[in-house]
């Protein structure tokens, strides 16, 4: 159990490494501009995807653990 | 015959009925209406056999029954319990302080006769 | 008028409801069917991070600085990434020293410090008030708005400085009942709250899904969607410099520190630590939270933007506070019912945080401010008859009131002119002082008490200095020349650019110093002092809590002395000898010590036969006897107030105990009372029968003997015949009476018995029943006086039991009047004007004192039952006085032993004769 708890974790860690970057600068200088993606600021649109993006990262690895961890109970 | 027998007894009905009993029979007898008079006849009369009720004012048939024992006087005397008092611890009172038969009421005329006929026998 | 009163029923209902909900929560915990223990109620619960702050606020920020809202929602969605990591290891440190609050935590781990404990409770007060200040302002802010629409729109329209007309004051009075009701219902012992945080996560579904409708409105139904509203906002220059970082007026390291100070206080706010740590029933719940709450976050965010530029259109030229377009653009454009969901999301977002935060701030401040000092200056002691779980209840309760005042002064002196946000990240600031102390103190075992203290008072002080204190001052509160000179015109110590940096952000620049000051000490002084004993004990507990086994107490570090003896003798009392030695074998065996030359225990002895003392008297009440034989250190404050807290529930529950124990002394004693009365019962019952049968019997020989000589005798002479048919008749009329008696009494003893009460005339039952009984003193010498008077009543009774009574009475008379000259005189009185007395007087042999109380007991006459023989079946009386008393009347017997008895009754009186003797 707890060596998977501790794999879990990591995959995680990993994931707050990659949206601390992706949220911050220069990541962030990239998509600072006045383009747009179907009329909506690019901003707006860059920051909302990463987030979505990690949470559906976050809840695969999470409930696909779970899953594999109850299946083992 | 000239057996002679004391009836103590405080139900006037009941005594008339064994007042003829014991007449037919050629039996002497007196009557008690209480457990006093009921010693004082048996001293004055001597009798062969008593029929003690148990429920009797001013002494009881146990203590009528009990006191007649004492008395090695009336060794010889024929004391039958005749009683409405039927329960089996009763009966085994009576038959401990020496009553020689317990007869409960209501009684068959011919049994008690049978009785008091075979006692008065016994002792001849 | 109407309106006002309309939403204030409608606010009221909804808190109706949130009642409700945490009513049945709470019944749900006391049935040990939790509500809330799942990942799902969890991370709705942790969504109280959503507050005013984000309902209204996000949309002002937004309208300000375009994406900088965000930073704040994104700071907790990286956060919850390491969750599993820390947030876990922090809950299972919280359950294994049975943690309380923030404060409780930091002390606990350096050396259960309760200087450390009332610091950090002195910080997150002060720091958390001006948020709840916030969260008082936009509900006093968008009630005003709502009701007095749209006469008021703008913040200075509202301005209102009668106290009494401060809707503020009324809604922080509100909202402390509302605390204090929620929050400290009972005391419980693990400070867990399963109501409240059912309540808390149904107010996050609630203002979700407002915050949702109403953003859809304005998108969709105002404008046309996303592509519409910012297609819109790029053609105006005012809002096309907000899309980008750079224009909207935060630097990008303004934007990291704000996802800093986001990540610290989703966990270390302390009403996120409430519900994040002390709430949380199994720690695997996180796991999920760690997907949904972002998820929440992104969901009641994404209408933002639009929302703020959608109000910036609708509203131009600032005519309306941006913090309130949820609210104003729905009333601008009449719909009035999205509005009111609007201002309830708005009242679920701000009571939420509110409630949570008074909850967690006032254990802080009863456990680790109010209790140290109580205990500290001996005005408290465990053994002194005050109540302690009253004591509690009452310093939390008042904290909860102060801290809401606090609150509501706050917002007097800074509310007007602050926006929510930067309110709100004046907060977010305090609280971050604590991630050094925390983060540090799991994960380092050098951090010391010093450390902490030190580290935590810095950052506390530049905050205060840099935030605090020059927020004041812009609200005119303070002079502010200090803010453009300096304090006594000292350039380098200007609060917002200390030590001369400058071209950063408040937040920015006091962050960046109150961290580096507070880290810089807390290291500092960790690495240079040393570590007394408990603090290297608490440290390892904390930093290596997953590399010991579950379940394990700080056995290991227990120091003190004890000897075996004492322990045996402890364990006997409470278990018995025999179990005691087994106990002591057991652990003997286990460690491969010989018990018998062991003269002091181990620490391994000790906390067995505590865990062991556990399992019969509770964990706390084991610690107590434990240390009452342990020489040890003193016990730490909150250890104290951990046990106050179980053992004032021991001694409620021992109390209960006791008050049952006695209650079953005293049924104990009804039931044998109540058998002895039944034993008694059965006892009359078995006389009774007994007695009937004799008394059925004595008929029955002289009827079966008479028979018997008849039949036996048929030429018997006729005058005999008839003297035994005479006694057969006699007999068995007796017998009938008997039986009929016995029958009467049944009846009347089941309440079977039909009376037909009506008025009646009592000398006729006196004359029917002199001729029924005339028979049985014929030819007895007796001389029966008749004194009934002419006007004598009716009586209200039936006629035939009364016939019944009196004969009984008369022949009682007849019976034991003197037999030479028999006197009985019967006469009738009027008593009260409402009752009519009866007395039946003889001049018989009387009644001794004693006897005059059973003769209407059955079967009981006068005299001995065995020696008197009965001059009746003995029941005649006992149904005599059943009779009268059914028909609501009393029957006595006076009496004096040689003269004679009277016996007499009462019976009321016929009502029209009442009537017609009170004219």
């Amino acid at each position: 159990m707890r060596k998977i708890t501790t794999q879990i974790n990591h995959k995680l860690f990993l994931l707050f490494f990659i949206g601390l970057l992706l949220f911050n600068y220069p990541f962030l200088s990239l998509f600072s501009n006045r383009n747009e993606l179907f009329n909506i600021p690019v901003l707006f649109v860059y920051l909302f995807a990463v987030w979505t993006f990690l949470i559906i990262l976050y809840a695969r690895f999470i409930e696909g653990w779970q899953k594999k961890n109850t299946g083992d109970a | 015959m000239g057996y002679k027998i004391v009836i103590a007894d405080d139900e006037p009905n009941i005594v008339v009925t064994l007042e003829f009993l014991l007449e037919q029979e050629g039996y002497d007898f007196v009557v008690a209406r209480d457990g006093k008079e009921a010693l004082e006849q048996v001293e004055a009369f001597d009798p062969d056999l008593i029929l003690l009720d148990i429920m009797l004012p001013e002494i009881n048939g146990y203590e009528v029954c009990q006191k007649l024992r004492e008395n090695p006087k009336f060794k010889n005397l024929k004391i039958i319990l005749l009683t409405a008092k039927g329960r089996q611890v009763e009966i085994a009172k009576g038959l401990a302080l020496g009553a020689d038969a317990y007869i409960t009421k209501p009684f068959s005329t011919k049994n008690l006769v049978q009785e008091i006929r075979t006692l008065l026998e016994q002792e001849a | 008028m109407f309106f006002e009163y309309l939403i204030l029923l409608i606010a009221i209902a909804y808190i109706g409801v949130l009642f409700a909900i945490a009513y049945y929560g709470d019944k749900r915990a006391d049935e040990g069917r939790s509500l809330i223990s799942n990942p799902y109620i969890y991370s709705l619960s942790l969504a109280v991070y959503c507050t005013s702050w984000t309902f209204y606020g996000s949309v002002g920020r937004a309208a300000s600085a375009g994406v900088g809202f965000l930073p704040i929602y994104l700071g907790p969605t990286l956060m919850a990434a390491l969750w599993g990591i820390i947030l876990r290891k922090i809950i299972r440190i919280s359950k294994t020293h049975r943690i309380t609050s923030i404060a409780d935590f930091i002390s606990s781990r350096y050396g259960k410090s309760p200087a450390i404990g009332g610091l950090v409770t002195i910080i997150a007060v002060i720091g958390v008030t001006p948020y709840i200040a916030l969260q008082l302002k936009a509900v006093s802010t968008t009630f005003d708005i709502l009701i007095r629409y749209p006469a008021s729109i703008s913040p200075a329209a509202i301005v209102d400085n009668r106290l009494l007309d401060d809707t503020a004051l009324y809604v922080a009075l509100l909202m402390a009942i509302f605390a204090i009701l929620f929050g400290t219902r009972h005391l419980d012992a693990s400070e867990r709250h399963e109501g409240l945080v059912a309540a808390i996560a149904f107010e996050s579904v609630v203002k979700l899904l407002a915050f949702l409708l109403v953003g859809m409105y304005i998108t969709y139904g105002v404008y046309n969607g996303f592509g519409h509203v910012f297609d819109l906002a790029a053609k105006n220059e005012s809002l096309a410099k907000m899309l980008t970082i750079e224009s909207s007026g935060l630097q990008y390291l303004d934007w990291a520190w704000l996802i800093f100070l986001s990540m610290m206080a989703i966990m270390f706010l302390p009403r996120q630590f409430q519900v994040a740590v002390v709430e949380n029933s199994d720690e695997n719940h996180i796991y999920k939270a760690i997907w949904m709450l972002p998820l929440y976050l992104l969901a009641i965010n994404i209408f933002v933007l639009p929302i703020a530029f959608g109000g910036l259109m609708h509203f131009p030229n600032n005519i309306v506070d941006a913090d309130t377009f949820v609210l104003t653009i729905p009333l601008a454009e009449g719909q009035h019912s999205l509005a009111i969901l609007v201002f309830l999301g708005g009242i679920s977002a701000a009571t939420g945080m509110v409630i949570v935060a008074t909850v967690a701030l006032s254990t802080m401040i009863c456990n680790d401010l109010v209790m140290p000092i109580l205990t500290r200056i001996h005005l408290f002691r465990i053994s002194e008859q005050i109540n302690p779980r009253n004591l509690l209840l009452t310093i939390r309760r008042s904290a909860i009131f102060i801290v809401l005042l606090m609150g509501y002064l706050t917002f007097r002196i800074i509310g007007e002119s602050y926006p929510l946000v930067s309110i709100g990240l004046v907060s977010f600031a305090a609280v971050a002082q604590f991630t050094p102390a925390i983060i540090g103190g799991i994960y380092w075992k050098g951090a010391t008490k010093h450390g902490a203290f030190a580290g935590l008072t810095a950052g506390f002080i530049i905050w205060f200095y840099t935030l605090l204190l020059p927020t004041y001052a812009h609200s005119g509160w303070l002079s502010d020349s200090f803010i453009q000179n300096g304090p006594f015109g000292l350039t380098f110590l200007k609060p917002f650019e200390l030590f001369g940096l400058s071209g950063y952000n408040q937040i920015t620049h006091s962050m960046f110093w109150s961290m580096l000051a507070n880290l810089g000490c807390y290291i500092g002084f960790s690495l240079k002092g040393h570590r007394s004993g408990l603090e290297q004990s608490q440290a390892s507990l904390f930093v290596d809590i997953f590399s010991r086994p579950q379940q394990s107490g700080p056995e290991a570090f227990w120091r003190g002395t004890a000897t075996v003896a004492d322990l045996q003798i402890l364990l006997a009392r409470f278990l018995g000898s025999r179990r005691a030695d087994e106990t002591l074998k057991n652990y003997a065996q286990r460690m491969h010590l010989d018990i018998e030359q062991l003269s002091s225990a181990d620490a391994g002895l000790v906390a067995h036969v505590e865990k062991v003392l556990s399992g019969a008297i509770g964990a706390s009440s084991a610690r107590v006897m434990i240390s009452s034989v342990v020489k040890e250190e003193p016990l730490r404050i909150d250890e104290v107030l951990d046990i106050l807290d179980e053992t004032s529930q021991a001694i409620a529950y021992s109390r209960e105990l006791e008050q049952k124990s006695r209650e079953l002394e005293a049924a104990t004693e009804e039931l044998r009372k109540a058998n002895d009365r039944l034993q008694e019962l059965d006892r009359l019952k078995d006389e009774f029968i007994s007695t009937v049968t004799h008394e059925l019997r004595t008929p029955l020989t002289a009827i079966r003997a008479s028979s018997e000589i008849l039949y036996d005798n048929p030429g018997i002479d006729e005058y005999k015949q008839q003297e035994f048919l005479g006694i057969i008749v006699r007999e068995s009329e007796r017998l009938t009476r008997l039986i009929n008696q016995v029958l009467d009494l049944g009846k009347i003893e089941s309440g079977k018995l039909d009376i037909n009460l009506q008025p009646i005339n009592f000398r006729d039952v006196i004359s029917d029943s002199l001729s029924a009984t005339r028979q049985s003193y014929i030819g007895r010498s007796i001389h029966v006086t008749n004194e009934i008077p002419d006007d004598l009543p009716d009586v209200f009774a039936d006629y035939d039991r009364s016939i019944q009574i009196m004969v009984n009475l008369i022949s009682n008379a007849f019976k034991f009047c003197d037999k030479e000259n028999g006197r009985v005189t019967i006469r009738a009185t009027c008593e009260n004007n409402s009752k009519v007395r009866i007395d039946v007087i003889d001049n018989g042999p009387g009644i001794e004192p004693g006897q005059q109380s059973v003769i209407f007991e059955k079967f009981r006459q006068a005299g001995d039952t065995l020696t008197d023989k009965p001059h009746g079946s003995g029941l005649g009386l006992p149904i005599t006085q059943k009779l009268i008393e059914h028909m609501g009347g009393r029957i006595w017997v006076e009496s004096t032993v040689g003269e004679g008895s009277t016996f007499s009754f009462v019976l009321p009186m016929a009502r029209s004769d009442i009537q017609n003797r009170n004219q």
